[in-house]
């Protein structure tokens, strides 16, 4: 090796380590490094096999099918649970659907799914002929489906059928968006017309430029297409557990954080004067918080003005697109708009479902009549969509309707055992979701009133979740896969996530009083289930640990954010479950810190079961105590403590490589930090 | 004085925690993740040695790491990689491993970088009980450095002479393992083991590949090398020195390659007794601290020992770069405490996290599976022993999991080493790796002269010797009648010498084979659950789990062992073992 190089490669790496702005230095070092023939030639593999997606083209007695490939089995779970897709014959008209997990027909695939139905229908009043072939993919993205309409022309296709504008959220967004909504919350005021603005736009560009390529990639190939807009469950939406704190941090937070506590309680007396008017101020204070106008629209729809709880709900909707933490997917009015407007410009037809079950119900807002959850439909809701749709496609192909009879004839006879399992799997999902109590229950007593297999799936249920052992290695998992609910649950539960184990009290909850109301009684089993397996004894048990965090999934996934080895809190509360007797006090070693100050005098509260235990000095350090809490403070089974962090005065405004993420900090700051959370009871 | 060691973003990253200057844990990120050689921030293994030593974030003093990023940051930009190109920036940055320990770990203390060798002679020297020694490392690369020569006294390493990248005898043997067909960085043991079929007939050739130099010095003939900056270990010439094209993985294995791996095996020896000769000439030292990825060599150590100038030798029993972790600690802890550390010499690895017998029922209750509970050690001990006896493979999981590549008898797989099949069976069905593969055995350290030619007690099994068992012993003993051996006492090791003792009081024999309990292609078991995982998916017929025993015969599998099967082998992650990945 010469030496020359080697000092020239060690005085490089210093001015970079040190950030040099030496730049002349640094391309003289550099110029000097290259004397290496040729660059690394990569690792990647030519792919020459035609693929679309999971599915790989094979020549089979000299014709070519499309077969899902062993390699991509992983993926498996959210493609459509079709083996082979075989070539076209001759006089077939074919369909191709693409779409996000709404059009897998998630919870009855594959058993009533979208393309299912939507062929059995233009069979049934168009043409035997017909066939749909299924590429709808759950969590797809719009730059995927545009990927798969690439590769879908080896398909021989005569006509697409884009299902999707769930999966949305966030697009569009450029480097300079996030510089300008990083500007746009300096001198720590949000300035959210701008913040709002400038999403808009990028969802309206990003549709432009979505039927561009679309219009691109179709021009001369003879196939039609149609575009469907789906719709959202506007009667059963709740901003969700974690979406009801605080989004932003700013000069407004702190009294914001006030009213919502006021707001809560006139809505719990019922006062509904006083939640209008208190919404309306956390409105002025956060304009893309979406608690207030779910607020709104309650209010509204007690007093029967559909139409106005429509928008508010409709607000609500759009203000998901602005939240940086988790969010249920599903449209907003703000890209359907966009979809709309651009497909019109490159002459795409679209179907609206919004216009359609609005037709359907009459005016009245679509709730759990037409979905399951907040966005995937009901064997009702599938039905009307893909009627519409079968009838739009014959226009589009003939020019004439199908006969209004004929559709209304077309009816999905449902099977017990799926419509049970779906019900359970929505149960499961809108848990997941952070929705609230009242649908969940109403999905746990639909699975049940639906078939007797219910109850076995949910004492199994029940036990996997209530086990520490990883799913895969109980016996339960093996009946549950192997069920209807294994079965249609895709997406909804993995039970490959061997060591990710949580609470689920909400869904557990919602189980126990289902089963109760049938006359069954398995909480006292559950409760001794979980003494024997999570019970806080008198070795320490780590508080930071899945099982012991909040109990949504949504919760759980925002927690894991930032990838940190210790507890971040982005809202106000941190929320944690432990199971003990009440018979011994406990004590805890909790090492915190609060990186971003609060205003001086203000401290952190420790409560629990609702009780406030002791207030706590902020630390800008890691600072370790011990607190011992007496028994009087437990009860026996589920026990809860929560942490209320002062109001972070500042956004920590720092500017990185990675755009996205320095805004999260900024707009999302750590409100207080665990790093250790022991518990232990004490012997006296 | 706490430290915290950490060895990262390379592969086998690990972590290890120093309270007061006892070696409380230490664990390697793989076990946590089940990613085979995790290069990852060990945020498992790091929160796991927090907790083992009962210490909060704010208690630590330091947090070493084990190399310095700048110094390899050149090193890469040495090799051509374009550090201005996006895609390389963030996997180079010489600033990430600070950030990372800054903002994932939370640790805003002191953080000491240790150079990569120094960080490998620590970890030998402060744990080896010697007062001075000469210090011999050697791995494929460091920062620059590939082999280091050494002394150290009272606390203080002097690192006097180094042989730097590219010339290097570790990637000389992951060059030629890759050339055999095996993977770079995983595939080197199965070279050593594959060696003693052959004969040294290419040691010649070999010679081409590395020149010897003067001092410590010696020179890779790049020309036959690719590993720089290519996707390859080795150039088109290579093939063409030796004569035949390079083997592909899971093919054949020739004469020819049996050969190449005896000759590569012999040119290793002769090289590390050239260098050591040349070491103690410089040092005057008896003892021999050794550390790298060429020290877990355990042929080449044996010879080293019998045939070499030093008296003493310790080698650490994580030579490689997980090891790493524990020389950073451990230098920087007797920097700046000036103490030694307490846990030297080392006595047992058993460094890694444990579970209860409460936390083995509650897991195998929400099984399917009947098992049989003992109420006391002994008791479980005696019925392990008679199912090894009749012949059985038994999955071990018992106390602390061990630090290292090595299962020692926390987490080993046992069966009869005087069973003929025995290690056919295992290589093929249990541990699904190829047949050529030896097995080592663990004895009880008092009875170890009657079977080995070993004089001294080898409680890491990181040297061979010979088999002089008047007892045939097929299932442990190596074509060339070497043994890897374990030596096994009641103080360090309790509970496995109990159940030596136990077979020996059935059999006469105090010998089990002992194997690391994982499948080819995983990391060792960690918890109860994967122990219980790795049981279901492969031929072990009994799991031990502490007190508790699961009989393959006692159970209708075949459900479970179906969805196991379909379900690992979608998750199966590995890393690319084709090439170092220097840049």
């Amino acid at each position: 090796m010469s030496d020359n190089l080697k000092l020239a490669s060690l005085e490089l790496a210093g001015l970079i380590s040190g950030k040099s702005n030496n730049h002349n230095r640094i391309n003289e070092l550099k110029s000097i490094l290259t004397y290496h023939p040729g660059q690394p030639s990569g690792n990647g593999v030519k792919d020459d096999v035609e693929r679309i997606g999971i599915y790989k083209a094979t020549m089979i007695n000299g014709e070519k099918h499309f077969e899902r490939d062993i390699e991509a089995q992983h993926y498996f779970g959210i493609w459509p649970k079709v083996n082979t897709i075989p070539p076209k014959k001759k006089g077939k008209h074919r369909i191709v659907m693409f779409g996000e997990s709404v059009a897998r027909g998630l919870f009855y695939e594959p058993y009533y799914a979208p393309p299912v139905i939507l062929e059995e229908i233009l069979k049934k009043c168009h043409s035997e002929d017909t066939e749909v072939i299924d590429l709808a993919v759950s969590s797809v993205g719009p730059d995927q489906i545009l990927d798969l309409c690439k590769r879908a022309f080896g398909l021989e296709p005569d006509t697409y059928v884009i299902f999707a504008g769930n999966n949305w959220k966030g697009i569009g967004v450029t480097e300079e968006d996030l510089d300008a909504i990083m500007a746009s919350i300096g001198s720590g005021k949000i300035n959210y017309e701008k913040i709002k603005q400038i999403l808009g736009n990028a969802v309206q560009h990003f549709a432009d430029e979505f039927f561009s390529k679309l219009s691109a990639l179709t021009s001369g190939k003879k196939i039609d297409l149609l575009f469907i807009i789906p719709e959202y469950n506007l009667m059963d939406y709740k901003t969700s557990v974690v979406q009801k704190d605080v989004s932003f941090v700013d000069v407004n937070t702190h009294e914001w954080l006030e009213v919502k506590t006021k707001t809560e309680k006139a809505f719990e007396e019922g006062d509904l004067e006083k939640v209008k008017m208190l919404s309306e101020k956390l409105l002025s204070l956060n304009p893309l918080h979406s608690l207030a106008y779910e607020w709104l629209a309650y209010c509204s729809l007690k007093e029967g003005k559909n139409d106005e709880a429509r928008e508010f709900l409709e607000q609500a909707r759009n203000n998901t697109m602005f939240s940086l933490k988790r969010t249920t997917p599903g449209i907003n009015n703000v890209t359907r708009k966009a979809i709309i407007a651009s497909a019109a410009k490159y002459n795409f037809p679209t179907l609206c479902l919004k216009e359609v079950f609005s037709e359907h119900l009459k005016g009245n807002l679509p709730g759990r009549e037409l979905f399951l959850d907040y966005c995937h439909l009901t064997t009702e809701g599938i039905k009307i969509s893909m009627s519409k749709a079968a009838d739009r496609l014959v226009q589009i192909w003939t020019g004439k309707n199908i006969s209004p009879e004929a559709l209304r004839d077309y009816k999905i006879s449902a099977d017990p055992a799926i419509l049970a399992a779906a019900h359970f799997c929505a149960a499961l999902h809108n848990a997941h979701w952070g929705q609230g109590h009242e649908i969940i229950n109403h999905h746990c007593r639909q699975a049940l009133d639906s078939h007797g297999e219910t109850i076995k799936a949910m004492t199994s249920y029940l036990d996997m979740i209530s086990r520490k052992a990883p799913w895969l290695v109980n016996k339960e998992t093996h009946y549950l896969k192997n069920s209807n609910f294994g079965k249609q649950i895709a997406g909804g539960i993995n039970i490959e996530m061997e060591s990710f184990k949580f609470n689920d009290i909400v869904f557990v909850e919602s189980i126990l009083q289902a089963m109760k109301e049938k006359g069954i009684h398995l909480s006292e089993k559950i409760e001794d289930l979980r003494q024997s397996e999570y019970a806080i004894g008198t070795s320490k048990v780590d508080l930071l640990q899945t099982y012991y965090l909040p109990s949504t999934f949504d919760s759980l996934v925002s927690f894991n954010y930032r990838e940190t080895s210790f507890y971040v809190e982005n809202g106000s509360r941190s929320n944690f479950h432990f199971v003990t007797s009440d018979k011994l006090p406990i004590e805890i070693d909790l090492t915190y810190r609060t990186p971003n100050p609060a205003k001086a005098d203000e401290k952190i509260e420790v409560y629990v079961n609702d009780d406030l235990f002791t207030a706590l000095p902020q630390e800008k350090n890691w600072k370790s105590i011990s607190l011992k809490i007496p028994q009087k403070y437990f009860k026996k089974g589920m026990n809860n403590l929560r942490i209320h962090w002062p109001v972070p005065l500042t956004n920590d405004v720092v500017h990185t490589e990675d755009k996205m993420k320095d805004l999260i900090l900024a707009l999302t700051p750590s409100w207080g930090e665990i790093h250790t959370f022991y518990c232990r009871q004490l012997l006296n | 004085m706490n430290v915290i060691g950490i060895s990262a973003y390379y592969h086998d990253s690990a972590c290890c925690i120093i309270r007061d200057g006892e070696l409380i844990a230490a664990a390697q990120e793989e076990r946590f993740t089940r990613i085979k050689h995790d290069p990852a921030l060990p945020v498992n293994a790091f929160k796991f040695c927090l907790k083992q030593a009962d210490l909060s974030i704010d208690k630590i003093d330091a947090i070493a790491y084990y190399e310095d990023p700048v110094k390899k940051l050149s090193r890469q930009l040495w090799c051509g990689a374009d550090y201005f190109n996006e895609a390389f920036t963030h996997k180079m940055d010489p600033s990430k491993p600070e950030r990372e320990i800054r903002e994932i770990l939370g640790f805003g203390g002191k953080i000491e970088f240790v150079d990569h060798h120094l960080s490998h002679a620590a970890s030998s020297y402060y744990f080896s009980g010697f007062k001075s020694a000469a210090l011999l490392t050697m791995d494929g690369v460091g920062e620059w450095a590939t082999t280091t020569y050494g002394i150290a006294k009272d606390r203080s390493i002097d690192l006097f002479e180094e042989v730097h990248f590219p010339d290097s005898v570790g990637l000389l043997y992951s060059t030629i393992t890759s050339y055999l067909g095996f993977g770079v960085n995983s595939g080197e043991y199965k070279v050593m083991g594959l060696a003693p079929y052959g004969e040294p007939l290419y040691i010649d050739k070999l010679y081409e590949l590395i020149q010897l130099k003067e001092k410590g010095q010696y020179k890779l003939n790049l020309e036959y090398f690719d590993f720089i900056r290519g996707n390859t270990m080795f150039s088109g010439k290579l093939a063409e020195l030796m004569g035949q094209p390079v083997r592909k993985k899971e093919s054949e294995l020739l004469k020819f390659h049996l050969d190449v791996a005896k000759s590569l095996q012999v040119v290793l020896e002769q090289i590390l007794l050239e260098k050591a000769k040349y070491l103690h000439s410089v040092t005057g030292e008896d003892n021999l601290c050794m550390a790298g990825g060429v020290a877990l060599n355990c042929v080449a150590n044996g010879k080293l020992l019998r045939e070499g100038p030093f008296k003493k030798m310790f080698v650490q029993p994580a030579s490689n770069d997980a090891g790493g972790a524990l020389g950073a600690a451990a230098h920087a802890y007797a920097k700046h405490s000036g103490n030694n550390i307490k846990s030297a010499p080392l006595r047992s690895v058993f460094l890694g996290p444990e579970y209860t017998n409460a936390d083995i029922r509650n897991l195998l209750d929400a099984t399917s599976l009947n098992s049989v509970s003992y109420e006391t050690t002994e008791e479980m001990q005696k019925a392990t022993a008679q199912r090894l006896a009749k012949g059985k493979v038994i999955g071990w999981f018992q106390g602390r999991m061990e630090f290292g590549p090595r299962a020692l008898g926390g987490r080993s797989i046992l069966a009869d080493p005087r069973n003929p099949e025995m290690r056919d069976r295992i290589n093929a069905m249990v541990k699904k790796r190829e047949a050529f593969r030896p097995f080592a055995p663990a004895i009880l350290e008092d009875k170890t002269k009657k079977y080995f030619d070993l004089s001294h007690s080898s409680p890491f099994m990181l040297e061979t010797c010979q088999v002089v068992s008047e007892e045939s012993l097929p299932a442990i003993t190596h074509v060339d009648k070497s043994a890897r051996v374990q030596t096994v006492n009641e103080k360090d090791n309790p509970c496995f010498a109990g159940l030596l003792a136990e077979f020996e009081k059935l059999t006469g024999c105090p010998i089990l084979l002992n194997t690391s309990f994982n499948v080819r292609g995983e990391p060792i078991v960690c918890t109860p659950a994967d122990a219980f995982l790795c049981f279901v998916n492969t031929d072990i017929d009994c799991l031990v789990l502490g007190n508790t025993i699961i009989d393959r015969e006692n159970n209708n599998m075949e459900d479970l062992v179906n969805m196991v099967k379909s379900i690992i082998k979608r998750k199966k992650r590995t890393l690319n073992h084709d090439v170092y990945t220097f840049i």
